[in-house]
């Protein structure tokens, strides 16, 4: 397969029968176009190495066969490209040799180098990387000893390593691709609007089942103090269970809420469950927690007390419901039966008054606080990939979050975010949520929701 | 990946942890091992991320870093550790450099004896920059015989000398690899802060002794909250422990020596305590886990990386925590023993350290640190 490679504003094409016209005469640069390069790469079979995966793995021998894995992630990968420069004379050969030098060499004083990829084909998706560090050695016994008989031209071989990305992206500058535009969302989990809706993922990249980083903008009508925000694989939402929870007991009671199918084999193994209780009030002596059945009455699962806003509605976290031991021991036909426990503080009665159940089951999840929305800054942004003109849209080494103004990029205000800022899977969901002042949960706001990804390639596209 | 969210805050004024996130945090892009302990009478302990650097930034956090708050949410965004930065160290190669709050003391008095045998103690002088910055930590010198007005300049000079965090400076001049850039931050949990204020107390009064330890994280009153608001005030997280002691504190002693000393009487089930801040700088008081020790939160199994919880879910290292039984279940105990805190396969969580490196991922265990019946007579007073 005959590849077009381009490093900086420098083609390298793909073939190693260079014709003396591409010969560099010393002036002019003529690097600058695929069909008058005179850099080649020294061999048809050159293809870019495809980033291998690096595995934590955990358990195994003495004790048992094999090792789980635990986590993987891609190293960056260590490209050697064999290259040929054709010259009119030696010295332009050397010229042309510090050229590319230099070309690939502007990691640290400037930006990253873009080597960028793709099959030769006018409508092939080039996929760009970024070069972290790069260097040429010169084979120079070489040096002007490869000339056809009678032709005027230079030759000199050398070996270019380059360090890069072990993804690239086929999206530069601001041209990331659209998941969901400009969608309405409910701060509530029924309705239309609610609060969730399909991303769509097509062209799709090789992350397709790793997750791909996405840009979430979020502009609510009103003001927003607090986002929850996260990619999903389904949304149960119900009020099975509403109704005021009142106890005076220290200990705590429970209460059935919503039950959920679990099917949990199969397809479900890369996801984690999730529970959020709405409470239209609650007393400040109450304190609540989420517990959870398979249909028996053991709690296979009892999270911790919290204690929600007094006096106003909000929206409660009650973390993750761990899933890992009904995929162990049970089958596609297990249900998740969930539990409000609530409790009083003091002895006294307390009252919390659930309004809804929701119960996700999720890909990543995020909370990001720390911000007002205003005026002048009305969206809040949860930022995982570069966005800046002329440069790929790769990953970013830690996602930011942060206001903006709804016209432009600016950031006004830096926000904290926990958790893992939300990526593209297939088939996923956008769930979002957020709370005003003081902690509170208003169902009758509404939001401007738009998601953008820049597809991720570990080779060509 | 494992995607933990480090979160840094600027210091706040006189050091009370603030909001406002540290917005150059590019040295956390670059970390490369993460470290946390908790242990059952402090809570969150301590905290380090080691990676290399580049000269500036290294040299950013430290002129800048000292007093910095954290909070490490896991991927799932919980909360997994929260403290404040005491101590940066940066190697440049051969050099090393150091800054650490731990030996400053911005509040400093001096007690001595004059040649009559008399016992003085100078007025407490303070530098109110540094406190300011830091918040105040108290340091008090003792003196042998001397008159007030030596003690007075003892005071002056020694305030002078520890007001700000000390710097310290080793390396060496040598042939062969010259090293790179790397920094190593680390953070103590807040517990640590009520170690930096004394207080006393003439007060006799029998109160129950929770009550107090709420009473001594209050802004008001007796409370630390008073010259250090580091803390929550919130007592929702301290389980009474049903008996009463003296209220009265002896000079010079520190608000985590008081408080230490009233929860290591343990309960009126005769039952020992564990104790400290941790999320949201909430103080919690609980009784310790070996009181029942059928009651099994962690359960291993030899060749399996994973600890489960009671049901058999795994829990992730970062969410384990002490003031726990732990039980290997495939290791079988000669003889069982229900009422027995520990056994072959079973026992008390004091510490945990969890460790996130690119060859390791995974949490140890420590059990209680000694059984000694005296070390455990002089826990309880």
């Amino acid at each position: 397969m005959a590849l077009e490679v381009k490093v900086g504003s420098i083609y390298i094409s793909g073939t190693s029968k260079a014709a003396d016209a591409n010969a560099y005469p010393g002036s002019g640069t003529p690097w600058t176009s695929q069909a008058t390069t005179p850099i080649k790469i020294a061999i048809d079979s050159w293809f870019p190495k495809v980033a291998e995966p690096s595995w934590v793995f955990g358990g195994g021998p003495p004790f048992r066969n094999g090792q789980t894995p635990v986590t993987k992630t891609y190293p960056n990968v260590t490209e050697e490209i064999p290259v040929i420069l054709k010259a009119t004379t030696p010295q332009n050969a050397i010229t042309l040799y510090q050229t590319l030098d230099r070309e690939i060499s502007t990691a640290q004083y400037s930006n990253p180098t873009p080597m960028q990829v793709r099959p030769v084909s006018a409508s092939g998706t080039i996929v760009y990387f970024d070069v972290y560090s790069a260097h040429i050695q010169p084979d120079p016994k070489f040096l002007g000893s490869e000339a056809p008989v009678g032709s005027a031209h230079a030759t000199m071989r050398c070996t270019m390593t380059l360090v890069r990305s072990p993804h690239g992206t086929s999206v530069l500058g601001t041209s990331s691709i659209s998941a969901l535009a400009g969608a309405s969302f409910g701060n509530v989990g029924t309705g239309s609007p609610d609060d969730n809706a399909a991303l769509s993922f097509a062209p799709t990249g090789d992350m397709l089942y790793e997750g791909t980083p996405m840009k979430i903008l979020v502009t609510p009508v009103g003001v927003m103090t607090t986002l929850l925000v996260a990619s999903v694989k389904s949304v149960t939402y119900g009020t099975s269970g509403s109704g005021a929870k009142t106890t005076s007991s220290t200990t705590g009671t429970s209460a059935s809420t919503i039950g959920a199918a679990a099917n949990l084999l199969g397809t479900k193994q890369g996801i984690s469950g999730r529970v959020f209780f709405r409470l239209s009030n609650c007393t400040s002596n109450a304190q609540i927690r989420v517990e959870m059945t398979n249909g028996g009455s053991v709690r296979l699962f009892t999270g911790k007390w919290i204690t929600p806003p007094s006096g106003v509605a909000s929206l409660n976290d009650m973390g993750d419901i761990p899933l890992d031991y009904l995929r162990r021991a049970g089958d596609d036909g297990d249900n998740l039966n969930i539990y409000i426990g609530y409790k009083s503080t003091d002895g006294s009665s307390a009252t919390a008054t659930l309004d809804y159940t929701e119960y996700l089951e999720y890909y990543d999840y995020a909370r990001v606080d720390g911000f007002t929305t205003s005026v002048n800054n009305p969206t809040i942004a949860v930022h995982s990939f570069r966005e800046t003109t002329g440069l790929s849209c790769l990953p970013l080494a830690s996602p930011v979050a942060y206001t903006r103004s709804s016209g432009g990029g600016l950031v006004y205000d830096p926000a904290n975010l926990a958790g893992t800022a939300p990526r593209l899977f297939s088939g996923a969901l956008l769930w979002v949520n957020w709370l005003k002042t003081g902690n509170v949960h208003d169902k009758t706001d509404t939001a401007t929701v738009t998601a953008t990804y820049a597809p991720l390639f570990r080779s060509v596209s | 990946m494992i995607p933990l969210s480090i979160n840094i805050f600027e210091r706040g004024a006189a050091g009370v942890p603030s909001t406002t996130p540290v917005i150059n945090q590019q040295f956390l892009d670059l970390i490369e091992s993460y470290t946390h302990t908790i242990t059952d009478a402090f809570g969150f302990e301590s905290m380090a991320v080691e990676g290399p650097a580049t000269v500036k930034i290294a040299l950013d956090w430290l002129t800048n870093g000292l007093m910095r708050s954290v909070i490490v949410y896991s991927p799932k965004a919980e909360t997994i550790w929260e403290g404040f930065l005491s101590n940066i160290t940066a190697r440049f190669g051969q050099q090393e450099v150091s800054v650490s709050l731990d030996t400053t003391g911005n509040r400093v008095k001096v007690r001595y004896t004059t040649v009559l045998g008399t016992s003085g103690v100078t007025v407490t002088s303070s530098d109110t920059a540094s406190q300011a910055l830091y918040g105040v930590k108290d340091l008090v010198i003792s003196t042998g015989e001397t008159v007030a007005a030596t003690a007075q300049s003892l005071r002056d000079k020694v305030l002078a000398e520890r007001k700000n965090p000390v710097a310290t400076n080793s390396g060496s001049a040598e042939t062969g690899e010259q090293g790179d850039v790397r920094l190593t931050l680390t953070f103590a949990g807040w517990y640590a802060t009520l170690d930096w204020v004394q207080t006393s107390r003439t007060s006799t009064t029998l109160t129950s002794t929770t009550t107090q330890v709420g009473d001594l994280i209050q802004t008001s009153g007796v409370g630390i909250g008073v010259t250090n608001a580091f803390l929550s005030t919130s007592r929702a997280n301290i389980s009474s422990s049903g008996i009463t002691d003296t209220e009265l504190i002896a000079a010079d002693t520190s608000f985590r020596q008081k408080i230490e000393e009233l929860l290591k009487k343990g309960n009126s089930s005769n039952q020992r305590l564990a104790w400290g801040v941790y999320e949201n700088r909430e103080f919690y008081v609980a009784t310790w886990a070996g009181a029942t020790p059928t009651t099994i939160t962690y359960k291993q199994q030899s060749g399996d990386h994973n600890v489960y919880d009671a049901i058999g879910n795994p829990v992730a290292p970062w969410n384990v925590r002490p003031n726990a039984m732990r039980q290997v279940i495939d290791l079988i105990d000669p003889a069982p023993t229900s009422t027995a805190q520990d056994s072959a396969d079973r026992s008390y969580v004091e510490r945990v350290t969890c460790t996130i490196a690119s060859d390791r991922i995974g949490v140890s265990f420590e059990p209680a640190s000694t059984t000694a019946v005296d070390a455990m007579i002089a826990r309880i007073g």
